[in-house]
């Protein structure tokens, strides 16, 4: 195996805002989300407002048909409370860039990671 | 394996927004391979390189460290993630180590692993924050350290379980 290994795994980034989180449990949103839309879901973000998670396989236009079905799921997981604003802010399905451009990267990718400071 | 110390990272940990249950998932796993460990787990520390590079170095007697979270490109890559520095810090204390990194296929960085050891000859290595993630490359570390592996194939068996976690799987640049 290589040391750099790129996932071609379609996805689509969701981002829901409007919401009140404490003391969430990830796996259980997953499950939830994923038993709702029929595809695997991954947490990748969680502040005390929002919520960010990738999305397996689904279009963004699948996921905004459904929008309120989606946040009345969430809105039933411990920890999560849902509200009037309660949204789904944006949901974009992740762009590929091509092999040759990846490689270019250094060796921590992400422009801002030369981070020296210790 | 006589000591093996669980170190969760991140703000949202720290503040309960999230709640640690990639902590007990791995303990679980250690005393699986390891019945008669000592296990602890850290109070959770915040996404803050020099808190996480003196965590680190204030535990160096122990066999085995696991960094839970901040592998991935994190703020880098996302302005709504959380900032990502286990790995670099790890990156600048192991004088012993094998490193694999995932990309997804937008170029971001998804999981930088690292396994390795400190001046004392003990075992640190990094597992992602996603549950799924966290507990297959913490069950793939352990059962390889378990087995007496080298660096190499530790870090080989830690990449291979976390990639077999997204649902297509993933393919060698």
């Amino acid at each position: 195996m290589e040391d750099k290994i790129v996932a071609y795994v379609d996805k689509t980034i969701v981002k829901i805002t409007g919401i009140q989180i404490q003391g969430i449990k990830p796996i259980e949103l997953e499950k939830a989300v994923a038993a709702k839309i029929g595809c695997p879901v991954r947490v990748i973000g969680v502040t005390s407002t929002s919520l960010k998670m990738d999305v397996y396989g689904l279009d963004p236009e699948s996921i905004l048909r459904d929008e309120q079905g989606l946040l009345q799921t969430i809105s039933l997981i411990p920890g999560l409370t849902a509200s009037d604003v309660t949204q789904i802010a944006t949901a974009e399905k992740a762009k590929e860039i091509s092999a040759e451009e990846l490689a270019k990267r250094t060796r921590t990718c992400c422009p801002k990671e030369n981070w020296v400071g210790l | 394996m006589n000591k093996v110390l669980l170190i969760p990272t991140g703000n949202e940990i720290c503040q309960g927004v999230v709640l640690d249950t990639n902590s007990p998932a791995l303990m679980e796993i250690v005393l699986e391979k390891f019945p008669r460990a000592a296990v602890q787990r850290l109070s959770p520390i915040e996404d803050n390189p020099a808190v996480i590079y003196k965590t680190i170095e204030a535990h160096q007697d122990w066999d085995l460290m696991i960094l839970i979270g901040g592998s991935g490109g994190g703020k880098n890559c996302d302005p709504d993630l959380a900032p990502d520095m286990t790995h670099l810090v790890l990156d600048s204390l192991l004088e012993e180590k094998q490193e694999k990194r995932i990309y997804g296929y937008n170029g971001h960085l998804w999981s930088r692993l690292l396994v390795g050891k400190l001046q004392k000859n003990n075992w640190v290595a990094n597992v992602p924050g996603p549950y799924v993630e966290a507990v297959a490359a913490g069950r793939a570390l352990i059962n390889a350290i378990a087995q007496n592996q080298d660096l190499a194939a530790i870090s080989e068996n830690v990449a291979a379980a976390v990639l077999a976690q997204y649902p297509k799987g993933g393919t060698v640049a």
